[in-house]
């Protein structure tokens, strides 16, 4: 891994391992009354969203302010991206202030890659386009880990858009990295371009049947993704009531998942559309990891940041 | 013009095609005399000329573009008449044919002979403009073809390239209209509705990889269903334009246990 975090596949098996253990003591500092460290003192870190984000953002920067470094939020509403700059000129205006680390939201994919390549800071991607969202991955593997313990053999099964989901690809990745088998499941208009050879390539499984994938290979996790309406319009569905009837999280399938699996895990990366792809009872029931989720996100992202700004050169290289 | 003699040049064809013609004649010099061929074989000295020597080079001739953007007027920003001359140029380009998707497009005789004076003022390559189809590129009603078709510029390639021309009332008629002056069109031919507006890649695995939105291709042969019928080759029952997903190997779900369409 270099200085920067774009994708998940930067990150070998003893990068993920580290900065999850890292994470598990940063989770300590949540805990505590004063939830300070002085780890970055000194360091200042600027979220660069260009996309709207609630949680990703306000977790990086409570993951900064923790640690101690001076935390900037910008977004491209009320700076100068809405008076035409590009993308270029802006992280060089940036980067020109010294920063540390800038981590960035953008709506296309790719874009946190060639930041990387502009600017002297470390390059952390909070979600580009419909490409990946690696801190995603890691705080998802945090919470299956910290539930299940070792994820070797572990089913996991994410169900929704996979086609507009970089949760799900940068999921796939740190996953197969640690062992799970994993299983997609979508209507065949979800499913990303080319996914028989991408399948094949990386070894997970596809399909377009959720209850026979839920009868025949009961996961340990069930990983639900957020079905934007719009999609609706685009003509990738027609109704959300039949979405919900083929791949939603029914009262009753959660039923039929909680008979075969009773400790299975279900996960949401938010945020929740209730009644499309996740019922009520799924999303509140005692199975229902997704504020773990979320409070797993500040301790990952202070791991990261830790790993990328201050970390020792350990054999997996991520350090700074 | 000067005079130039090439030395040792050897032509890349010359002679009647023939099956088993080959591709390179046989070394030569060849004298210029002003922008003509004037004398080959082997040349003694020749007094008060530029030589070059083309000793184990290839001689070519002149490529055409027929397909290029030089974005003046109006993206001169991005390319002019003049740089993309000289890039031509250094190509071994001696034609370029300039495409109307400028602003103001060349739809009309004056804009061509714009671009034909500036190629000419440029002086590096022949710059011959191309004509829109359709006024401002916008499919729907005539350019004024003849007019571009008889100005200085006579303007014999029509074209709304990437616009393309995607009603076939438009086209036919645009057809037909160009028969006495014997003009061409040149269609960009796609389906820009195929594909999302963000489109910048070809779809398929790597697009569906980077999260890139693609733009459909003719699948594989393997996989369009039509050319399956014709190679005999079975359908797995999926006809959408994502490809079928692999069977769960670890589960009887997938396309033929209920999911496919």
């Amino acid at each position: 891994m270099t200085r920067h975090l774009i994708s998940s596949a930067d990150l070998t098996r003893d990068d993920v391992e580290a900065i999850l253990e890292t994470a598990a003591s940063m989770h300590d500092v949540q805990r505590r009354e004063v939830k300070k460290v002085p780890t970055l003192r000194g360091r200042t870190i600027i979220n660069f969203f260009f996309e709207d984000s609630t949680r990703t953002r306000s977790s990086f920067e409570i993951a900064g302010k923790w640690m101690s470094a001076d935390t900037i939020n910008l977004s491209a509403k009320g700076s100068s991206t809405s008076k035409g700059e590009s993308l270029r000129d802006s992280v060089a205006t940036i980067n020109a202030m010294a920063v540390d680390a800038l981590v960035i939201r953008h709506n296309q994919s790719g874009a946190c890659r060639q930041v990387a390549g502009w600017v002297g800071a470390s390059v952390i991607n909070a979600g580009d386009g419909t490409h990946e969202h690696p801190t995603q991955a890691l705080l998802d593997a945090y919470t299956m880990r910290a539930n299940l313990g070792d994820l070797t053999g572990r089913h996991v099964v994410i169900v929704g858009d996979l086609a507009h989901s970089r949760v799900f690809r940068s999921n796939v990745l740190t996953l197969a990295t640690l062992g799970a088998r994993v299983t997609v499941v979508a209507p065949p208009t979800l499913m990303p371009a080319g996914i028989a050879a991408w399948s094949a390539a990386d070894g997970f499984a596809t399909s377009w049947d959720l209850d026979a994938v839920l009868a025949d290979d009961p996961p340990d996790v069930l990983m639900m993704l957020r079905v934007q309406r719009e999609r609706m319009s685009g003509g990738y569905f027609p109704t959300p009531r039949e979405y919900t009837i083929g791949y939603g999280l029914t009262r009753p399938r959660l039923a039929a998942l909680l008979a075969a699996r009773p400790e299975a895990l279900i996960m949401h990366p938010g945020p929740m559309n209730r009644g499309l792809e996740i019922s009520a009872e799924a999303a509140d029931s005692p199975n229902s990891v997704i504020l773990d989720q979320v409070s797993a996100g500040v301790a990952v992202r202070m791991a990261v940041l830790y790993h990328l700004l201050v970390g020792e050169a350990t054999s997996g290289g991520y350090a700074a | 013009m000067t005079t130039l003699l090439i030395r040792g040049a050897t032509p890349f064809w010359s002679g009647e095609p023939t099956a088993d013609t080959t591709v390179c004649g046989q070394a030569t010099d060849i004298l210029i005399r002003d922008g003509l061929i004037a004398e080959t074989g082997t040349l003694g000295d020749v007094r008060g000329v530029e030589v070059l020597d083309a000793d184990g080079l290839l001689l070519l001739p002149g490529f055409v573009d027929l397909h290029a953007h030089l974005r003046q007027p109006g993206r001169e920003d991005a390319e002019t008449i003049a740089s993309g001359s000289a890039a031509a140029a250094v190509g071994g380009f001696t034609a370029i044919l300039a495409m109307a998707n400028t602003t103001p497009p060349t739809d009309t005789a004056e804009n061509a002979e714009y671009v034909l004076d500036e190629g000419r003022r440029v002086g590096l390559v022949d710059v011959q403009p191309i004509g829109a189809v359709t006024k401002g590129l916008a499919g729907q009603e005539l350019a004024e073809l003849a007019l571009m078709a008889r100005s200085r510029a006579r303007v014999r390639v029509f074209s709304d390239d990437g616009h393309c021309v995607h009603d076939a009332r438009v086209m036919r008629r645009a057809l037909d209209y160009l028969r006495p002056f014997g003009g061409v069109i040149s269609q960009h031919a796609q389906d820009g509705d195929l594909a999302g507006p963000g489109a910048c890649a070809h779809e398929g695995e790597w697009s569906g990889r980077l999260g890139l939105p693609g733009w459909p291709t003719p699948r594989s042969r393997r996989s369009s269903p039509a050319m399956r019928s014709w190679r005999g080759i079975p359908d797995p029952g999926c006809t959408s334009p994502t490809s079928p997903p692999r069977r769960a190997s670890r589960s009887s779900a997938g396309p033929s246990s209920g999911g496919s369409p």
